[in-house]
């Protein structure tokens, strides 16, 4: 009789231990699969790897320096002689990344360059389609092709163009035409012949 | 085994400084000196003599206009005689610290072995008082150090301060008018205001601060109020000898056998040296300012801004969430604010210079999911947030406008960035949070707030457990923005999730922008789409 009761007994032991260990389990599982599905997807190793080897294949940034502001320039002209001249505000050419992937941004001596340029046009709904149409042929000849547009919370109108790889080109009918070119991602010379030796 | 430090040596200011090569300038010093004087009175002798040949209405004039040539050069001479003592005395005075440093440290040393083989040394009278007078020996060093800088600070001072004129960021209202009170203890400067801590920055010589950025650049860094360039500069000039002594330290680890405190110490040696490896990267970007820079803790800490925020009209400050770390999250976050920087341009029609974002990874942020649900990251962090925005506006000359600083808190990063609004003294004019699992409860009515949120954010799991209490409404004030994808034209503009509120082209980084801009009325709001 004693002894069926400590059987008894070790039994419910061994069931509440069982019970919680699955419960822990399930909270380690539960917690693991919440944590893998969370993880940033930014950059792996070998993504920035192989981006390098991308980037290695191609012409260097001090080659291509130059390139978005002689894009804008394009864009300028043409819309100087088609819709009239605007006083045009110029900002100086950043070096940066804003034409790299995440990879690329993660490779050392990769970069891109950008420049802006803003002017007063007439922007009413006739100049508006005229001036995108002028921007999409002109970037369309230096590789940009339209991507997304929408329209802010007051009316104003975004047209982004990009390149298959990463160069981007923003257009913004706001209180002036706004033009952001930024170009694709190079490696800078420097960079690709420390990678070589 | 691994021996318990049992006296912290600190980061000595003196220890990075060369005794020989500022005694060796002395002497030239003291050599020119002797040159000066002469080559002085040479320059007014030959223009007297010249009188005798060039004869003109103008020659008198110009011959006395060269004549105090000779004397002020003579007096500058005779004053570069005391420089030259007072440079040599801190050359000696710097020696000598060294040499009684690596004293203590050998002592030091001496001492953490036989506590590693004395479990209970805690309870050891004799080793407990030598530790106490080995601490008392660190602690004077410090005062000796701050005394002989002192006093070779007043003495060039007295020298330099009249005859030199330095701009930009070391230019001071105060020059001329030294005082020697204004140089402060390095544990003085922890508890003043950056409002406070600005006021003695520029009360200093240019000369003071040369020393003070030489000495102390970890503090000088590290200070909320201290002009921002001068925060980078100091910053940067600790990273390469940083990772130097890091590598050094994990290279001779890794000879060891690894016990299970090594483990650990490499872990923590990797995590520096992948801190500031990152930060290397994004600085190489071009256009940063590194504004903090703290890897004394088990968590690396850094600020970096894309432009100066010091003379930018608008101010972006982006807080991570959860697992956001220097030597993992730095690029990512610098990208981000880049993208931000260049939207809040476009969307307010900004001159370039006058939008700056900062990626602030100035707090421990929770490291997993199950830490999300633990409000002590965001409790110990947000002070220096809100201290970091209170250095923003305190750097601005008195009368001048202050920057619209917007806060953006990402996840778990909306905790510390609404209890930081929520302190007095906040410099912060707008907050917006993006997926974020909860807010602080209270809020000041004069903080523009806004927030995006988004069903698919896996942080918002940890809301419906209840472990956040408060959320975001319209009822208090808060306004909605748009997660949503837009679509016009059958092209659509991509929706703002977790991992992804700030991809370019998506409705999320235009919002924030729009706000960072001052300019919230472009943003869209939820549901217009």
């Amino acid at each position: 009789m004693a002894r069926t009761e400590r059987r008894g007994s070790r039994t419910w032991i061994r069931r509440t231990l069982a019970l919680v260990v699955c419960g822990l389990l399930g909270v380690w599982i539960v917690t693991s699969v919440v944590e893998a599905s969370d993880t940033d997807d930014w950059a792996s190793a070998q993504e920035i790897e192989a981006a390098r080897t991308a980037l290695m294949g191609l012409a260097t940034y001090d080659e291509m320096r130059g390139t978005s502001e002689s894009v804008l320039d394009d864009i300028r002209w043409t819309l100087d002689d088609d819709v009239g001249t605007a006083d045009w505000i110029h900002d100086s050419v950043r070096r940066d990344v804003g034409g790299c992937s995440p990879a690329e941004s993660e490779v050392s001596g990769a970069f891109s360059e950008a420049t802006r340029s803003r002017g007063a046009l007439p922007t009413d709904t006739d100049q508006t389609a005229r001036v995108l149409e002028i921007v999409e042929t002109v970037a369309g000849r230096h590789g940009y092709k339209p991507a997304t547009r929408f329209v802010d919370g007051i009316g104003d109108q975004y047209f982004y163009l990009s390149t298959d790889r990463g160069g981007r080109i923003s257009v913004v009918f706001g209180e002036l035409l706004d033009i952001r070119v930024t170009s694709d991602c190079y490696l800078t010379e420097a960079a690709m012949v420390e990678r070589t030796q | 085994m691994r021996m318990p430090q049992v006296v912290d040596l600190g980061e000595a200011g003196f220890l990075a400084l060369d005794a020989s090569a500022i005694s060796q300038k002395a002497v030239d010093l003291r050599r020119g000196t002797g040159r000066l004087a002469e080559d002085g009175a040479q320059v007014s002798s030959g223009w007297r003599s010249l009188t005798a040949v060039y004869q003109s209405p103008v020659a008198p004039g110009l011959v006395s206009a060269m004549e105090p040539i000779g004397y002020v050069a003579s007096g500058m001479s005779g004053a570069m005689g005391p420089a030259a003592v007072a440079l040599e005395d801190y050359a000696q005075a710097i020696g000598s610290l060294q040499t009684r440093h690596r004293s203590i440290d050998a002592d030091a040393g001496i001492l953490s072995q036989e506590a590693a083989a004395s479990p209970d040394w805690q309870s050891d009278p004799l080793l407990l008082a030598r530790q106490a007078r080995l601490e008392q020996s660190v602690s004077t060093l410090e005062s000796d150090f701050d005394d002989a800088r002192e006093q070779c600070v007043a003495v060039l001072d007295g020298i330099l301060v009249p005859a030199v004129q330095i701009t930009g960021s070391f230019s001071t209202a105060g020059v001329g008018a030294w005082d020697p009170r204004d140089l402060r203890s390095v544990s003085s400067l922890d508890a003043l205001t950056p409002t406070q801590v600005n006021a003695w920055w520029i009360s200093l010589s240019p000369v003071a601060q040369s020393m003070y950025l030489m000495t102390e650049a970890r503090l000088i860094g590290g200070l909320d109020g201290i002009p921002s360039a001068v925060r980078d500069t100091a910053n940067r000039s600790r990273l390469d000898g940083e990772l130097a002594r890091l590598v050094a330290e994990r290279e001779a680890l890794n000879l060891d056998e690894q016990s299970g405190s090594q483990r650990e110490r490499i872990e923590v040696l990797d995590r520096r040296i992948g801190a500031i490896r990152a930060i290397n990267h994004v600085l190489e970007r071009g256009g940063r300012l590194l504004l903090h820079f703290d890897i004394s803790g088990p968590e690396p800490l850094a600020a970096v801004a894309v432009g100066d925020p010091d003379h930018a009209e608008f101010v972006g400050v982006l807080v991570g969430g959860k697992g956001t770390t220097v030597d993992g999250g730095a690029g990512k976050m610098d990208t981000g604010a880049r993208q931000v920087r260049d939207a809040a341009e476009v969307v307010g029609s900004i001159p370039a210079g006058d939008v700056v974002v900062v990626s602030w990874l100035g707090y421990v942020a929770p490291p997993t999911f199950a830490d999300a649900a633990d409000p002590s990251f965001a409790l110990e962090g947000h002070p220096g947030l809100r201290q970091f925005t209170q250095g923003l506006a305190a750097v601005r000359p008195a009368g001048g406008a202050e920057p619209t600083v917007t806060v953006g808190g990402h996840s778990y990063g909306a905790l510390p960035v609404t209890l930081a609004s929520q302190l007095p003294g906040s410099q912060i004019d707008n907050v917006v949070t993006y997926g974020g699992p909860g807010i602080a409860e209270t809020f000041p009515d004069d903080i523009d707030r806004y927030w995006m949120a988004n069903d698919n954010d896996l942080i918002r799991g940890v809301v419906g457990s209840g472990w956040y209490k408060y959320q975001p409404s319209t009822r208090d004030g808060w306004e909605e923005l748009s997660t949503d994808p837009f679509e016009a034209d059958g092209v659509e503009l991509t929706a703002g999730e977790h991992h992804s509120y700030l991809v370019e082209g998506s409705s999320t980084l235009h919002n924030l922008a729009a706000v960072i801009a001052g300019r919230p009325d472009k943003a869209v709001p939820y549901g217009q789409d």
